[in-house]
């Protein structure tokens, strides 16, 4: 009795402070940079509104945007990490893991080294190819009424294919395209177009919405496909629209901020490890850790050089790898 | 036969001159052993294929990399491959009897393997503005054009020195090179575009560090607020406006001084390189003049 109570005040602890990161989280990318803001400071400023002060002009069209841009993002990557692990019901499930960063990569590649700069078309190639990717690998694992393994399987080659093809656009594109690629394919959030936030809050956020919906289907799914199948749940049809959601979101996130890695990977477990696997709550649990671990780790990235920055999945790795570690050893029971 | 010994001695050096082995030293260290001056010479970097061309050795070089664009000329000789990564079998067939390759760009191991396959190797590694000079002095005796290195080099120095008392008690102006926009890689002071910074009367506002070429933000630069902007053109970049105009708070939009830069200028370690000095300097100070 004792030890459930404790295990529920725990839960219940670990839910506030969630809640609480987010604000936090919003609070420490807007006020860390290539110069700090104290609290006063940052209020002071936030009060004055849009101005023309340089503090002014860089906490409102620049932190402002790249927090929220963060926000999504890391939201993004996430759901669509804990979509991916459920359906295809294997623990190394990322976004990226059907072939979608190499096509994105190559989308993007190719529009830079056909000489498009990087502000318009090339989020929007990396988005195509993405999705394009995802689109062909349904298509071969159809057969096999998308079942996990054909689709791990074919994603994988057609993921290298398209790794392949983008080595090669690379070795014969001038060297400074090569070189913007590369800075492309580390990701970046200083990249994304500024009017990019407005259509992709509703891109990521009817995201959410959709696989909240499908919480009860993504929970049977991970029973395996004959328990889904048995309690009526018409298994290639739910796992096509799954998919189909998930890999929208990984698009769109690569559009904004090119490949950031592990965040899609390890959010997800950190959730279930904390909250348990129900995806009534893990979803929006995921959803609002991702947010807060990306925007915290973008503010690192962008001050511990400054006014340099280093790539952020250098710092979504070094702050998510140990903590999971961490959680992995406390939790003996495994995942 | 004392008669004898003189006209000997005379034909002994006469025909022990051209066997006479000369060594240079290169840029990293290395003994480099010519028997005669060369004849078939193949550059691996672009900076070497210019100062070539300026010393009117061209008639020695036989091949060139794909990156050696200038002067025209140079991009109608045979290529050897790409400049990072030059092909082995395609140096052979051009029997060379002396190869450039740059310490940044060409790896030790392709060195090595030139060596042991009996071709001389050269190496270039010029980081500031006077190692420019360094090099063209020692390209020049190694190819047996010393004289027209000698009177580059005068030629260079002489205008740096134009510019430096032109410069002389003036105050600096801050002044960032950004190498490329989207990200926003900009260079450092200890680079050879920090060098020429240095020259042209500029304060380089990027601090020193581990990363030459750090990749900044906005935020960083409107905090910094350059009073000149320079952009390196590069191609496939996107157009300076397109990335400057939103930002009508920074100086350097104020006062319209962003100044578009030719990318070879001020990254090619070589003859032209005074032109971007000059150019710098002019579009930093524009009341001081410089020559051509």
């Amino acid at each position: 009795m004792l030890k459930t109570d404790q295990h529920f005040f725990s839960r219940r602890f670990s839910q506030f402070a969630l809640l609480l990161s987010l604000p936090l989280a919003f609070y420490i990318s807007l006020s860390s940079g290539s110069f700090g803001l104290s609290f006063n400071e940052l209020t002071a400023l936030l009060l004055a509104g849009p101005g023309e002060t340089t503090e002014q002009v860089i906490l409102w069209q620049i932190r402002l945007p790249r927090a929220l841009l963060a926000g999504l993002v890391g939201a993004a990557l996430s759901l669509a990490g804990a979509t991916f692990q459920a359906t295809l019901r294997n623990p190394l499930a990322d976004p990226y893991l059907l072939g979608v960063s190499g096509g994105a990569a190559l989308g993007a590649v190719a529009a830079l080294t056909a000489g498009f700069s990087a502000t318009l078309l090339v989020p929007i190639a990396a988005f195509c190819g993405a999705l394009g990717t995802l689109l062909l690998v349904y298509l071969v694992a159809r057969a096999h009424n998308c079942s996990p393994h054909t689709l791990i399987l074919s994603g994988v080659m057609i993921g290298s294919l398209a790794g392949a093809l983008l080595l090669f656009l690379l070795w014969q594109a001038p060297t400074e395209a090569a070189r913007q690629a590369i800075f492309w394919m580390a990701g970046n959030l200083s990249l994304a177009h500024p009017g990019a936030l407005s259509w992709s809050w509703l891109w990521i956020g009817s995201g959410l919405i959709l696989l909240c919906l499908h919480a009860p289907q993504l929970d049977l799914m991970t029973q395996g496909e004959e328990t889904a199948a048995n309690l009526g749940i018409h298994v290639g049809r739910t796992r096509f629209v799954l998919f189909a959601i998930a890999g929208g979101l990984t698009a769109a996130a690569v559009a904004l901020a090119g490949m950031i890695g592990f965040v899609g990977l390890v959010i997800p477990h950190i959730c279930r490890l904390l909250w348990g696997p129900g995806h009534r709550r893990l979803l929006p649990f995921a959803a609002l850790l991702g947010s807060s671990f990306l925007m915290i780790a973008d503010a690192i990235a962008r001050s511990v050089y400054a006014p340099a920055e280093i790539p952020v999945g250098v710092v979504t790795a070094l702050l998510g790898a140990p903590f999971f570690l961490y959680l992995l050893q406390r939790n003996r029971g495994g995942m | 036969m004392k008669t004898y010994l003189l006209p000997i001695t005379l034909l002994f050096i006469l025909i022990a001159c051209p066997l006479s082995a000369a060594t240079f030293t290169d840029a990293v260290g290395r003994q480099v052993v010519l028997n005669e001056p060369p004849r078939r010479i193949i550059s691996l970097v672009p900076s070497v294929t210019e100062i070539l061309f300026a010393l009117g050795a061209q008639e020695q070089l036989v091949a060139v990399t794909d990156a050696c664009t200038y002067p025209e000329a140079a991009t109608l000789l045979p290529q050897v491959g790409q400049y990072a990564d030059p092909s082995m079998e395609q140096i052979l067939l051009q029997h060379p009897d002396l190869v450039f390759a740059s310490a940044d760009m060409n790896r030790p191991d392709q060195v090595t393997r030139l060596e042991s396959l009996n071709i001389p190797v050269f190496v270039v590694y010029p980081n500031t503005v006077q190692e420019t000079l360094e090099t063209i002095l020692a390209i020049g005796q190694v190819t047996g054009h010393a004289t027209a290195a000698e009177e580059l080099f005068d030629d260079f120095s002489r205008r740096l020195r134009h510019i430096e008392q032109q410069l002389d008690q003036r105050a600096k102006v801050s002044a960032l090179v950004c190498v490329m926009l989207q990200p926003l890689v900009v260079a450092g002071p200890n680079t050879i575009v920090g060098d020429i910074l240095r020259y042209a009367g500029a304060i380089n506002p990027v601090p020193p560090g581990t990363n030459n070429y750090p990749t900044w933000n906005m935020e960083a630069l409107l905090r910094i607020d350059p009073e000149v902007i320079i952009v390196s053109a590069h191609p496939g970049q996107p157009a300076p406006a397109s990335v400057f105009d939103q930002w009508p708070q920074l100086q350097a939009m104020r006062e319209q001084r962003i100044i578009v830069t030719v990318a070879d200028w001020i990254h090619r370690p070589g003859p032209r390189m005074i032109l971007g000095i000059e150019a710098l300097a002019k579009a930093l100070h524009p009341d001081i003049d410089v020559e051509n």
